[in-house]
């Protein structure tokens, strides 16, 4: 991983910052807490951040092209929801999890459609999405927590391979893919001409409308999937699961280096970016520190970690 | 090079951040490391459900003095939202710091099941307190009362207070919360079989937020103009129904007495609701004995000693033991007593 | 002009209406001028705020932690209170310090250049982890009987809240519209770069309008405090921003700024509200109520976009 990633530092100035300041963090709580450099922390901390992580990665794409997507929470929630009450229906578990896939897909379509067809404002479709999503979760299952899932359907969430926590690979496997995706491919060059300048994109005689509908059907899905895998790990679809997630999302990203108005940001970036606020967040704990400064510490760590960048036009 | 500078200057200033955050004075709530500092000592991380609410300051100060009387270390910390995923993390991060043993008001009760397998495999005592997970492999549960003792006293309160007849609502902090939702439906059953001509209109959800709790009385009293009684099933529903209730009335679009209020609330938020007359009796249980009891229970465990029924507690007093529940009673608020709670 | 802004807030106002008769044909309690007093009384918060969060929005930028000022002032017009300040100090000492944090915004923000997210993402943060520091976890209430007099108080026979709202959002739609000042946030919204090169001081501009926004949500969060009769840090105006946000921009607000009026943005508070009252008075299940406000908040932005999209085609078409 280590390779990987300094290997880009070379070409970007922005994640040597950050992974700087990573590197901070973890020298802090290595000497600070005596619990905080073990192979098993980490590993926990990497179980920990699978459901972030999965939604950083469209994300990071969609605040590249220059949208935003708050309604993640919501949809990681539905498509848990959704997946629980297939399985209450009696259906085989993987069907349930494809079911919920689907659920998750179908609402980030919507979005895509109306954003992406009707050129609605992002924020708000995506406010409206999660307050209708959420207040359907309720619908669905009048809140009520469904579990007793079968043990086979844990291992997504719960196994361990050797030491690492499966989830955790699929996270790394999944940014590989992404990371890949986004440097190699044409429609990634879409992704970040559309942040940078979408009506010369337009007039290069590219769909907009389909890219930016792709880019929110894969929200929807990998939402979906984070629901999939906390549902594993916690053994339990709950009503309120992702509540505020997006919130995590988006100061991973930041934090990573995206740009806010879109049309730069790296994988890479939002990666460390993740691994800085959930180390931070695991290092604060292990010492006891309480959660209200632990906000304010993650508070002013974004001023700091993204206030050094240059905003041209901000 | 600007650039390095400031990298420099945002680490720098990102350690002193995090090392403020640790040797900062103990904060009132949340994150405090109370009891022994002997490093040796046994140590116990008792979770709430959420930080912020004056139910779990109130509790936090008991835990923190059971860690002093005992000469244990107490970490008292929890998310500052009521979301299961965050504070199952937060259990995992104590695992690894290896505590001794663990004090967890569960928010969803099959979630931590997992979690708490884990822990008793690590030899980590695991007593549940405020909320039980009865499903899983905790050795304990530390309550007031059972959910639905609770729920039942509440719709015994309102039944007498109304006379037996009439439309009541329920106020709730959450729909999808466990604890609101077994406590509401027990008041139901009561109803049902106790006082058939109660009818339940309708519930309404606060999400914890007091506008919203607010505004929700306001509704409920627009809504049902015949409206008896409201129950409210968290610490902020009973003060908010209050607080709009007091309004109508001082408005004159509603005669005082003519919706009766009870809940759960800590005394000292609703004393003056009680003092007016507006709430008649308010259930509660000191949540700080709760804690204690809770840290006291967990030492018994750690030193192998047996929990028995009518067992003393300190500060507490005697509690039941029912099979894998430890119960330290509920309190009864009223004008008589408003003023001898101190929390 | 004035053909022009009727036609900007039309499909709000038709939206509004039709809402408004849905439920006064499915609820007898809903129509009548009590429940609107009613409605009105309940957002008078978000009435205030929303006039802070419209100039933001003009601006182009955004206001993430108007909830955790909120809760900031909240609480410590709480403190001083209990301090036995007299109540109209405690007050302005409130207002004060949502200034103060306006200030903090606006200098992050317009001085130091970050993006107004980003600034005020980490502020929400901090704000919040402040407040409840403060209030140490309790709850802030049993307020003197001075103090209700912000929030329940009648003055010429009118609520003293909805009066306070009133002016105030006079003086703003008399200022954006007429004032020098007024016309540079629309200037700035519409083109930064041009506005600059016209010798308009954009930082200046931005910093003074998030002192503005901290002054209006010192305000509310006074009115809130009162009229809520009591406060808990840890979740008052938890999800004030989206709901204010989800307001101006069904007002017909751009979030790209430059576009909307306090006008249609006191209409998307109003309409927010209605659904609010209205879903709850027809008596609809609590657990279609979300459900339900979401869809109608999807509905009401569909409109208004088609709406605009099909006047301005040329001229706006390119926004998403």
């Amino acid at each position: 991983m280590n390779a990987w990633t300094s290997r880009l530092s070379l070409r970007s100035n922005t994640l040597l910052v950050q992974l700087i300041v990573l590197f901070f963090i973890l020298v802090l709580f290595s000497i600070l807490s005596p619990y905080f450099l073990s192979v098993s922390n980490f590993m926990n901390v990497f179980n920990q951040m699978v459901e972030i992580g999965l939604i950083a990665i469209p994300m990071t794409m969609i605040i590249i092209s220059g949208a935003m997507d708050l309604s993640v929470g919501s949809m990681l929630a539905f498509s848990a929801v959704c997946m629980g009450v297939a399985f209450e229906q009696g259906l085989n578990i993987w069907i349930c999890v494809a079911i919920g896939l689907i659920a998750g897909m179908l609402c980030g379509a919507l979005n895509g459609y109306l954003i992406a067809r009707h050129r609605m404002q992002a924020i708000v479709v995506t406010i409206g999405m999660l307050v209708m999503l959420r207040g359907l979760v309720y619908v669905i299952n009048e809140g009520r927590p469904i579990s007793g899932f079968p043990d086979g359907f844990y291992f997504l969430g719960q196994q361990y391979i050797g030491v690492v926590p499966f989830n955790a690979i699929v996270l790394m496997i999944m940014f590989l893919l992404a990371h890949f995706f986004m440097k190699k491919t044409r429609f990634s060059t879409y992704i970040y001409g559309i942040g940078n300048n979408e009506e010369v994109v337009r007039y290069s005689g590219i769909s907009v409308v389909r890219v930016r509908f792709i880019l929110f059907v894969l929200s929807g899905f990998f939402s979906a999937l984070a629901g999939v895998f906390l549902v594993s790990r916690l053994a339990s679809a709950e009503a309120t699961s992702g509540t505020n997630i997006e919130l995590d999302v988006i100061t991973a990203t930041l934090i990573g280096g995206t740009h806010i108005f879109g049309g730069r940001g790296s994988l890479a970036g939002t990666f460390v970016g993740l691994l800085i606020i959930v180390f931070l967040r695991n290092g604060l704990n292990l010492m006891g520190v309480s959660v209200l400064y632990q906000a304010v510490i993650l508070g002013a760590l974004l001023l700091l970690a993204v206030g050094n960048q240059k905003f041209n036009g901000a | 090079m600007k650039k390095m500078m400031t990298t420099v200057i945002t680490g720098v200033l990102a350690l002193s951040l995090a090392a403020c955050g640790n040797a900062g004075p103990a904060p009132a709530n949340g994150g405090t490391e109370g009891g022994a500092s002997d490093p040796n000592a046994r140590t116990y991380f008792i979770n709430p459900k959420s930080i912020g609410p004056a139910y779990w300051a109130a509790a936090e100060k008991g835990a923190v003095q059971a860690g002093e009387d005992l000469g244990v270390n107490i970490l008292y910390n929890a998310p500052t939202e009521a979301d299961s995923s965050k504070q199952i993390n937060m259990i995992q991060d104590m695992l690894t710091r290896q505590v001794d043993g663990i004090g967890i008001s569960p928010n969803d009760s099959k979630a931590v099941g997992p979690v708490f397998r884990k822990a008793i495999g690590e030899d980590v005592q695991v007593v549940t307190w405020d909320s039980d997970a009865p499903e899983t492999e905790r050795q304990y549960y530390v309550a007031p009362a059972t959910d639905e003792e609770i729920g039942e006293l509440l719709a015994q309160t309102i039944g007498e207070e109304i006379g037996g007849e009439g439309e009541v609502a329920f106020m709730v902090a959450g729909l999808g919360s466990q604890n609101q939702i077994a406590k509401s439906d027990a008041a139901k059953a009561y109803f049902a079989e106790h006082y058939p001509d109660i009818e339940i209109v309708t519930t309404v959800s606060s999400d914890d937020d007091q506008q919203k709790a607010y505004a929700n009385a306001q509704n409920l009293i627009r809504t049902y103009p015949d409206l008896k009684g409201i129950i409210g099933f968290a610490g902020g529903e009973p003060p908010a129904a209050a607080e709009v209730v007091e309004q109508a009335i001082q408005a004159g679009t509603l005669e005082a007495g003519q919706i009766a209020i009870t809940g759960i609330a800590v005394p000292s938020v609703v004393k003056n609701y009680i003092k007016n007359g507006t709430i008649n009796t308010d259930i509660i249980w000191d949540p700080g004995k709760l804690a204690y009891a809770t840290v006291y229970i967990l030492d018994q465990l750690a030193q192998g000693n047996e929990i028995t029924d009518g067992m003393e507690i300190p500060t507490v007093g005697t509690v039941t033991v029912d099979g894998q529940s430890v119960f330290i009673g509920m309190l009864e608020v009223t004008n008589d007593n408003v003023d001898s709670f101190d929390f | 002009m004035k053909r022009l802004l009727n036609m900007h807030e039309a499909p709000i106002i038709i939206f509004t209406i039709i809402v408004t008769l849905a439920f006064s044909l499915y609820s007898s309690g809903f129509f009548g001028i009590d429940n609107l007093q009613m409605i009105l009384d309940q957002n008078i918060s978000m009435f205030i705020v929303a006039i802070g969060m419209t100039m933001v929005i003009l601006l182009g930028g955004i206001d993430l932690s108007v909830g955790s000022v909120l809760a900031v002032t909240a609480t410590s017009v709480g403190l001083f209170l209990s301090h036995g300040i007299h109540p109209w100090v405690a007050a302005l000492m409130g207002i004060g310090i949502g200034v103060l944090c306006g200030m903090v915004n606006g200098f992050f923000i317009a001085y130091v250049k970050i993006p107004d997210i980003i600034v005020t993402l980490a502020t929400m943060y901090i704000f919040r982890g402040i407040a409840v520091g403060i209030s140490g976890g309790t709850w802030m209430t049993n307020f003197p009987a001075g103090f209700r007099f912000f929030g329940q108080g009648t003055l010429f026979g009118l609520s003293f809240p909805l009066l306070v709202a009133i002016v105030l959002i006079a003086i703003f739609i008399y200022g954006l519209k007429f004032s020098r000042f007024g016309r540079r946030i629309y200037a700035i919204g519409g083109n930064g770069p041009a506005a600059k090169l016209a010798g308009i001081s954009v930082a200046k501009s931005k910093f003074k309008v998030y002192v503005l926004s901290g002054l209006l949500v010192g305000i509310a969060a006074v009115i809130f405090a009162s009229k809520v009769g009591s406060v808990q840090a840890s979740t008052a105006g938890n999800s004030l921003a989206f709901e204010v946000m989800a307001a101006v921009l069904i007002g017909g607000g751009s979030i790209f700024g430059g576009i909307g009026t306090i006008a249609g943005t006191m209409l998307g508070v109003l309409f927010m509200g209605i659904i609010k009252n209205g879903l709850i008075i027809s008596k609809v299940s609590p657990f279609w109520v979300d459900a339900t406000t979401g869809f109608l908040i999807i509905l009401a932005i569909s409109i208004n976009t088609l709406q605009r999209y099909r006047q301005n085609k040329g001229k706006e078409g390119d926004l998403v």
